[in-house]
């Protein structure tokens, strides 16, 4: 239980630029940790898209609900909650107006493609457990998924809920029984 | 969300002044951890202290804890359902498309020099070839960049 409240502890700190940043230190923390499968916290990741509130409190809530019931839900939320509170009562108390400086930018400037370049490694491995079949070969119809809902993310720019609407849709074309 | 805090502090209630609320979106993009919380947090705090802040990381953090309570208990029930299974087997490609376009969007608007384009691929072939975590990267990025700056290399 402590652990899993200093693994979400740690994501809260380390998120930088958004829930996506946290994406790939679930990953790396609870999949590494055995709490959880690829393919859960692929599924944590569209729950957490699809319902109302911040991505990284809903991730954490359905990864404690997960692994340990209700008090594991509020731990991991808790846990991930507080670093962000501190840090923003300190930051609104003492240097709301020195975060223009060389040091806060300089290291923005430093993380945010190290950020970017971790939301890809967690792409890849996410793409890999749902493109590939376990035998080796591509799964062809979450191929179509994949490419459909990259385009029109990038192209039309809808909205991820209604992407992931469309996602489970098309699942359910592809392999209903 | 943050167009949701603003609307309500600023526009309706007039709690907070628009520039001041500029300013604490801005910075609540730049620091660690969740944006909604740290703009709520801080919103609740340029307004009532801190009690302020902690009434508004709870009210913040509660709908979000209820609702997925409650979600897990039914993705517990019914995640192996072929029906479900089949619409998460969905769902899971497009976790990946989404993430992919956001690597996308957001290398477009990071990724603006030479070294930012370095960083972002030594810390990719790092991270998908060793198992450092990925806190290290974060760190040696931050520590990095600073030094670019303040030594006028970047």
């Amino acid at each position: 239980m402590l652990r899993l409240f200093f693994i979400f502890f740690r994501i809260g700190l380390f998120s930088i630029g958004g829930g996506y940043a946290m994406i790939p230190l679930i990953q790396q923390d609870l999949v590494g940790a055995g709490y959880m499968t690829i393919t859960q916290v692929t599924d944590m990741v569209a729950i957490s898209q699809m319902t109302p509130g911040p991505i990284a409190v809903n991730a954490a809530t359905f990864a404690g609900m997960h692994t340990m019931g209700v008090a594991g839900a509020v731990v991991a939320t808790l846990g991930v909650v507080l670093p962000c509170a501190l840090i923003s009562v300190v930051v609104a108390r003492f240097f709301f107006s020195r975060m223009d400086s060389v040091l806060v930018q300089g290291a923005l400037y430093g993380m945010r493609p190290v950020v970017v370049s971790l939301i890809a490694g967690a792409m890849l491995t996410f793409a890999a457990s749902s493109l590939l079949m376990p035998g080796g070969g591509l799964e062809a119809g979450a191929a179509v998924i994949f490419a459909g809902v990259f385009t029109l993310a990038l192209v039309k720019e809808t909205s991820p809920a209604v992407l992931f609407l469309l996602s489970a849709l098309a699942g359910l074309a592809f392999y209903a029984p | 969300m943050v167009a949701v805090i603003e609307r309500e502090f600023s526009g309706k209630k007039k709690w907070i002044d628009p520039d001041e609320m500029i300013d604490i979106i801005a910075v609540s993009q730049s620091l660690p951890g969740v944006i909604a919380i740290n703009g709520s947090v801080m919103t609740g705090y340029r307004i009532a202290g801190v009690a302020g802040a902690a009434v508004a990381a709870l009210g913040v953090t509660i709908p979000s804890l209820a609702v997925l309570m409650i979600v897990t208990l039914f993705y517990r029930q019914f995640r192996d359902n072929p029906w479900v299974n089949a619409a998460f087997k969905g769902l899971s490609a497009g976790v990946a498309a989404l993430l992919a376009s956001v690597v996308v969007r957001m290398g477009k608007r990071v990724l603006k020099d030479i070294w930012t384009v370095l960083f972002f691929g030594a810390a990719l072939v790092i991270s998908l070839y060793s198992g450092l975590h990925a806190i290290w990267l974060i760190l040696a990025g931050g520590v990095l960049g600073y030094a670019f700056k303040r030594g006028g290399v970047a």
